[in-house]
C-alpha cells in the first residue's frame, strides 16, 4: 500500500493480468516433473537401460530423491515468482500515478508520475494472447526526466488509459479554475 | 564385475552427498522462508490471506521434504 498524500485518494489499484501468474504456475509444473520424466524414459533409453536395471531399488530411491529436492527447489521458486507478480502493483489516485516494480525479493523500484505532466497516454496489446485475454501495456509519455512511463501485462488497459485521462483532465480543470482565481484577484 | 552405477551407489561418499544436498536444501529453504515471511508481513494488510498463503507455502514445502527423506532413508537402507 502507498502513502497517501494530504487530499489524495486512491482510485485503481491494480496488477499484471492472472495469466502472467497462470504462466507461472504451469512453468512450474513442468519443470519440477523433468527429472521424474527423464528417469522414465531413461528405463526404456536402450544405452541407459542396462545401468538402471543394475541400479535396481537403490537407484530408484537416489534418484527420487533427487525428484523430491528438485520439485522443492521449484516450489520455492513459484513462491518467490508469485511474491514478485503480487508486490509488482501500481495506483492510479487523484494526484499521481505510482508503479512500484518488484525486480527481486529485496529489489523494489517505485516510479511516481504527477498527473498533470502526463502528455499522453498510449496503450498496446501484442501477439493473439494478449489481444483475446485482453491485457497489454500502457505508456504515458511526460514532459519530465523520466520521459516514459511504461506498465507492462496490465488487465484491461483501456479502461485504465480512461481513468488516468479522466483523472488528469480533473486536476487540468483544477489547475486552470486556479489560475483564473488568481487572475481574478490582481485584477481587482 | 560389478557395473560402474553399483560401485557408484554403494559408496560412502554418495551417501553424504545426498545428506548433504538435503542439509542444503533445508538451508536454502529456511533463508527464502523468512525472506518471503517479511516480504508478506511487509506488504500484505490481510491476515487471513497471509495465513492461507503460509499454509499452502509450508504444506507443500513439508510434502516435498518428506519424500526426500523417505527416500534417502529408503536408499541408506
Amino acid at each position: 500500500m502507498i502513502k497517501l498524500e494530504e487530499g489524495e485518494n486512491l482510485i485503481l489499484e491494480g496488477r499484471k493480468h492472472w495469466f502472467i501468474a497462470f504462466t507461472n504456475i504451469v512453468g512450474f509444473f513442468l519443470s519440477a516433473i523433468i527429472p521424474l520424466v527423464i528417469f522414465i524414459l531413461a528405463k526404456k533409453w536402450e544405452f541407459t537401460r542396462d545401468a538402471m536395471i543394475s541400479g535396481g531399488a537403490d537407484l530408484a530411491s537416489a534418484v527420487y530423491f533427487i525428484c523430491f529436492l528438485w520439485a522443492l527447489f521449484m516450489w520455492i521458486f513459484l513462491f518467490i515468482s508469485l511474491a514478485k507478480y503480487y508486490l509488482d502493483v501500481w495506483y492510479v489516485t487523484n494526484k499521481r500515478l505510482v508503479d512500484i516494480d518488484q525486480r527481486m525479493l529485496f529489489h523494489r523500484d517505485e516510479a511516481v508520475l504527477r498527473l498533470e505532466n502526463i502528455q499522453d497516454v498510449a496503450t498496446g496489446a501484442k501477439g493473439i494472447i494478449q489481444t483475446l485475454l485482453g491485457f497489454g501495456n500502457i505508456r504515458a509519455q511526460t514532459a519530465g526526466e523520466r520521459r516514459e512511463f511504461i506498465m507492462r501485462d496490465i488487465a484491461d488497459p483501456e479502461r485504465i488509459r480512461e481513468v488516468i485521462i479522466l483523472e488528469q483532465g480533473k486536476v487540468k480543470d483544477k489547475t486552470i479554475s486556479v489560475k483564473v482565481e488568481k487572475v481574478e484577484e490582481g485584477s481587482l | 564385475m560389478d557395473h560402474p552405477i553399483i560401485a557408484m551407489l554403494s559408496s560412502p561418499y554418495t551417501v553424504r552427498t545426498l545428506a548433504g544436498a538435503l542439509v542444503f536444501s533445508l538451508i536454502f529453504f529456511l533463508i527464502i522462508s523468512v525472506m518471503l515471511f517479511y516480504h508478506w508481513r511487509k506488504y500484505e494488510p490481510s491476515n487471513s490471506r497471509i495465513f492461507s498463503s503460509v499454509l499452502i507455502y509450508l504444506g507443500g514445502s513439508a510434502i516435498f521434504f518428506i519424500g526426500a527423506v523417505y527416500f534417502l532413508f529408503s536408499f541408506i537402507k
